[in-house]
C-alpha cells in the first residue's frame, strides 16, 4: 500500500524555475525507499517538499490517501512522519538531552512517554545517554548526524524521511545507520532515504527512483537496477562533466 | 574614596540588574525574530508612565502597576508579533523593513506619550517612607533595593523558564536554529508570538519599576534606553539571554564607577567606551560565541 505519494509535483524556490518539473513518486508502506541523482537533481527539494517546508505549485502531497498538500511542517510529526535534513538541525549550544527533549515536544505534558523514549533511542546509541549533559555543538559531525536521526525517532515516526544522512560519516558509522534503518523497516517502519552513497543505500533499499535535473529518471524495485548501478552512475558522471 | 566606590558599585549592581532585565528582553527579541526592537525604550517609557498613571490617578503604586503592565504587555507583545512579522517577512528588504517599522513604533509611542501626558517631566511619588536604609556604613538607596530585588527574582524565574520548562528550551532553540523547530512539531510563528510577548512583558516590568529608581520621567527618555538596551545587549552577546545579564551589570557598574573619576556628565561615555573596546577585543560580546 502507498503511505506517502507526490503527484506531479512542481516546485520552485523564487522566480519561474521550478526545481521539480511534474515529478511523481509513492511511497510503500514498510519499505526502504531510496532517492538518488546527481548533485543538483532536487533531491533535497523533493523531501522538503513531503514534508511541507515547501508548497508544491502544482500536483499534490497525499498521505495515507489524504490530501496534505500545503500542510505546515509543525503538524507533520504528529501525523507520524519525521524527517531529517541535510542541513544541521541540532541545536548546538543546548545540551545533547535538551536536542532529545525538544524532539520529544509533541508528548511534552507525558513525562513518563519522553522517559520511555528517551530510553529507546539511549539502548540504540549508546552514545548519546554518554554524552547526554555535552552542549550538542561539542560533538563531532557525525555524532550530531546521529543525534538528529535519534531524535527524529523519538516518536516512533511510521514515515522516516532521511536527507543524506550518512554524508558527513566515517564508513564504519554510516554501516551502523544502514543496519539501524533495515532494523526499522523490520519493525513496519517506512524509510524514505535520499543518499549520495549509492551503493550501500541501494543495498538496503526495496523501491528505487532516480532523478535527474528535476524530473524523474528511472523508477523500479531494486531487482530491476540490480547489476546496472554503475551504468547509472557512469551516466551522472558523463553529464555533469560535459564531454568527459 | 575606598567608601565612595564601594557606594558605586552597590548602585553599579542595583542599577546593572535593572539594565540587565531590559536588555534580556531586548535580546529574547533579536534572539528569536533577527531584529533589534528600536521601540524597546519607548515601551520602557509607556510601562512608566502607566505606573505614574496608576499611581496619579488611583493611588496604585509602581509595584502594584505590575499586575496590570505585565499582561498588558505580553499581550501587546504577543499581537505585535502577528500583526507585524508576517508581512515584514513578505517585504522585498526584511531587515530595513524591520528597522523603519520598529524605529516608527518609536516615534508612534513618544507621541502617544506627548499627547496623553505632555512634554513636562512628571514624577511619580515615591511610595515608600524611607528613602534609604543604611547598613554597615553604606546607603541602600530603597527604591533602587526594591526594584533591584524584584528585577532578580524575575531574573532567576526568567533563567529556570528558559532552562528548565519546553517552551524555554524551545526559545533558546529557535534563537540558534529557526529552521529546525517546526520539523520537531514546534510552530515556529507561535513561539516566536510568545517570545515577543515575554520580551515586551520585561521591558514593561522593567518600565514600571524604573519610576523607583528615577522617578521623574519624560517622553523623550526613551530613546536613552533603547541605547542602554543595545549597548547591554552588545556587552553581553547578542541573542545569548543569559549575555543581557552580564551586559547590564558591566554597564551600570561602568557608568557609577565612571561617576566616581570623572564628572557625572560623562559617565555615560564611559559607558560607550567600554563598548567601543569591547567592539574590538571581543565582538561577539561577553556571553557570545564567535
Ligand atoms: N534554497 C534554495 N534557493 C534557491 N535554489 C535552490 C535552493 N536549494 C536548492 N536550490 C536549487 O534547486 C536545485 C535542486 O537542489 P536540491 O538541493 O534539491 O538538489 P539535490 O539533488 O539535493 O542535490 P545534492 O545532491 O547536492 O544535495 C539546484 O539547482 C539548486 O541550486
Ligand atoms: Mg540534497
Amino acid at each position: 500500500m502507498t503511505i506517502v505519494a507526490a503527484r506531479e509535483i512542481e516546485v520552485s524556490y523564487y522566480g519561474d524555475i521550478l526545481v521539480l518539473q511534474g515529478v511523481s513518486v509513492e511511497v510503500e508502506e514498510g519499505k526502504i525507499t531510496i532517492v538518488i541523482g546527481p548533485n543538483g537533481a532536487g533531491k533535497s527539494t523533493l523531501l522538503k517538499t513531503l514534508y511541507g517546508l515547501l508548497t508544491p505549485r502544482r500536483g499534490r502531497i497525499l498521505y495515507r490517501g489524504e490530501d496534505i498538500t500545503g500542510m505546515k511542517v509543525h503538524h507533520f510529526l504528529s501525523k507520524g512522519l519525521a524527517y531529517v535534513p541535510q542541513a544541521r538541525s541540532i541545536f548546538p549550544e543546548l545540551t545533547v538531552r535538551e536536542n532529545l527533549l525538544l524532539g520529544c515536544w509533541i508528548m511534552r505534558r507525558d513525562g513518563k512517554a519522553v522517559q520511555e523514549a528517551l530510553e529507546y533511542v539511549f539502548s540504540f546509541f549508546p552514545m548519546l545517554r554518554e554524552k547526554q549533559r555535552a552542549k550538542a555543538g561539542t560533538l563531532s559531525g557525525g555524532q550530531q548526524k546521529i543525534l538528529e536521526v535519534a531524535r527524529g525517532l523519538l516518536t516512533h515516526p511510521e514515515v522516516f524521511l532521511l536527507d543524506e544522512p550518512t554524508a558527513t560519516l566515517a564508513p564504519i558509522v554510516a554501516k551502523e545507520i544502514y543496519a539501524f534503518l533495515e532494523n526499522l523497516r523490520a519493525h513496519k517502519t517506512t524509510v524514505v532515504l535520499v543518499d549520495q552513497n549509492v551503493k550501500q543505500a541501494f543495498e538496503i533499499s526495496d523501491y528505487v527512483y532516480i532523478l535527474e535535473l528535476g524530473r524523474n529518471r528511472a523508477q523500479g524495485p531494486k531487482a530491476m537496477f540490480q547489476g546496472k548501478l554503475r551504468e547509472v552512475i557512469q551516466d551522472w558522471l558523463d553529464y555533469e562533466i560535459p564531454g568527459g | 574614596m575606598a567608601e565612595l566606590l564601594v557606594q558605586a558599585v552597590i548602585s553599579g549592581v542595583l542599577l546593572g540588574i535593572l539594565y540587565g532585565l531590559i536588555g534580556m528582553g531586548m535580546n529574547i527579541i533579536y534572539g528569536v525574530m533577527r531584529v533589534v526592537n528600536f521601540a524597546h525604550g519607548e515601551f520602557m517609557m509607556l510601562a512608566a508612565y502607566l505606573s505614574f498613571w496608576a499611581s496619579h490617578a488611583h493611588g496604585i503604586n509602581p509595584i502594584q502597576s505590575l499586575l496590570l503592565t505585565v499582561p498588558l504587555f505580553f499581550g501587546v507583545g504577543f499581537v505585535l508579533y502577528y500583526l507585524l512579522v508576517p508581512r515584514l517577512l513578505q517585504a522585498e528588504d526584511p531587515e530595513m523593513a524591520s528597522f523603519l517599522t520598529f524605529v516608527g513604533i518609536s516615534l508612534v509611542l513618544t507621541t502617544l506619550i506627548l499627547l496623553v501626558w505632555g512634554a513636562d517631566p512628571r514624577s511619580v511619588p515615591f511610595p515608600f517612607k524611607r528613602v534609604s536604609v543604611s547598613w554597615g556604613g553604606f546607603f541602600f538607596p530603597l527604591g533602587r533595593l526594591i526594584s533591584a530585588g524584584f528585577c532578580a527574582a524575575v531574573i532567576l524565574l526568567l533563567i529556570l523558564f528558559l532552562y528548565r520548562t519546553y517552551l524555554g528550551r524551545a526559545i533558546r532553540a529557535i534563537i540558534q536554529n529557526r529552521e529546525a523547530v517546526a520539523i520537531l512539531g514546534i510552530d515556529p510563528h507561535r513561539l516566536s508570538a510568545l517570545s515577543m510577548g515575554i520580551g515586551l512583558l520585561l521591558v514593561g516590568l522593567a518600565g514600571s519599576l524604573v519610576v523607583l529608581s528615577f522617578p521623574a520621567i519624560t517622553p523623550v527618555m526613551g530613546a536613552s534606553y533603547t541605547l542602554v538596551a543595545f549597548v547591554v545587549i552588545v556587552l553581553g552577546g547578542l541573542g545569548n539571554p543569559l549575555g543581557a545579564l552580564v551586559g547590564g551589570l558591566v554597564f551600570g557598574l561602568a557608568e557609577n564607577l565612571g561617576a566616581v573619576f570623572f564628572p557625572a556628565a560623562l559617565a555615560p561615555v564611559i559607558a560607550f567606551l567600554i563598548l567601543i573596546i569591547m567592539i574590538f577585543w571581543r565582538p561577539q560580546g561577553i556571553l557570545g560565541r564567535p
